[in-house]
């Protein structure tokens, strides 16, 4: 499967750690999931990234629930917008993630993990309107889509 | 900064001029059968858990094989174990 890929450069690290790259950095972060191997073995834990650079920064949080750590991002590091998992079941869901978005102190949410399986299938329009309560924009850009932000 | 969605937890920001995704889920997730891998070109790919790299990750685009993996260290160790041909920037 590996080979299939072709996955040449590799960048191993740990929470807490940055990379330095071409655009600029990239920190890991702690997740709160599972993480297994395909073949069973360790997967370590998972995590999610903040990612400096000279056209602003932006926090993935990666699948995860909420948790208070986040507020240490947003102490740390002026974010322009947060990815954050919205589908619920498997990771937080939007009343989390507005309180996510808080933590890291973004006003703008891209919404992700969602709508793919149908445990985490979600009311839109329900969504929305619990991030406006919230006072954040949720961004879904429909798949394809590009914007700016 | 232009942001491209690619369906479930999968995206694409142009920053700095150039493009960070994440963690991979395109051509076994039914909701992206119109994303073309061939046209995502990343520089970097962030994977952000070890979950993501199973049978249904999709496979890279042949542009996107010149990029840097960003991975939690065990999902690196795992990769270089698996491909002697894996190499630490």
């Amino acid at each position: 499967m590996v080979r299939e890929k072709g996955i040449r450069n590799i960048q191993a690290m740990n929470h807490g750690g940055a990379a330095r790259t071409s655009f600029g950095r990239v920190k890991l972060t702690a997740a709160i999931h599972s993480s297994s191997m395909p073949d069973g073995s360790y997967g370590g834990n998972p995590c999610g990234f903040v990612v400096e650079s000279s056209e602003g920064n932006f926090y993935y949080s990666g699948d995860t629930a909420l948790t208070s750590d986040m507020r240490l991002i947003g102490e740390q590091t002026q974010l322009r917008f947060a990815a954050l998992p919205i589908g619920d079941f498997y990771t937080m869901g939007i009343t989390d993630a507005v309180r996510a978005a808080d933590l890291v102190g973004v006003n703008k949410i891209v919404g992700v993990h969602y709508d793919t399986f149908p445990p985490i299938q979600i009311d839109r329009d329900a969504a929305q309107k619990t991030a406006a309560a919230g006072g954040k924009e949720l961004l879904l850009p429909a798949i394809g889509e590009s914007i700016e932000i | 900064m232009k942001l491209t969605y690619y369906g479930h937890a999968c995206f694409a920001v142009s920053a700095g001029g150039r493009l960070c995704s994440s963690t991979p889920f395109i051509s076994q997730n039914p909701l992206a059968g119109k994303i073309d891998l061939e046209k995502i070109d990343a520089d970097f790919i962030l994977v952000s858990m070890a979950t993501a790299i199973t049978s249904r990750t999709s496979p890279l685009s042949r542009n996107a094989l010149r990029a840097t993996v960003i991975a939690p260290f065990e999902v690196g160790e795992w990769f270089e174990k698996k491909e002697s041909g894996t190499s630490r920037p």
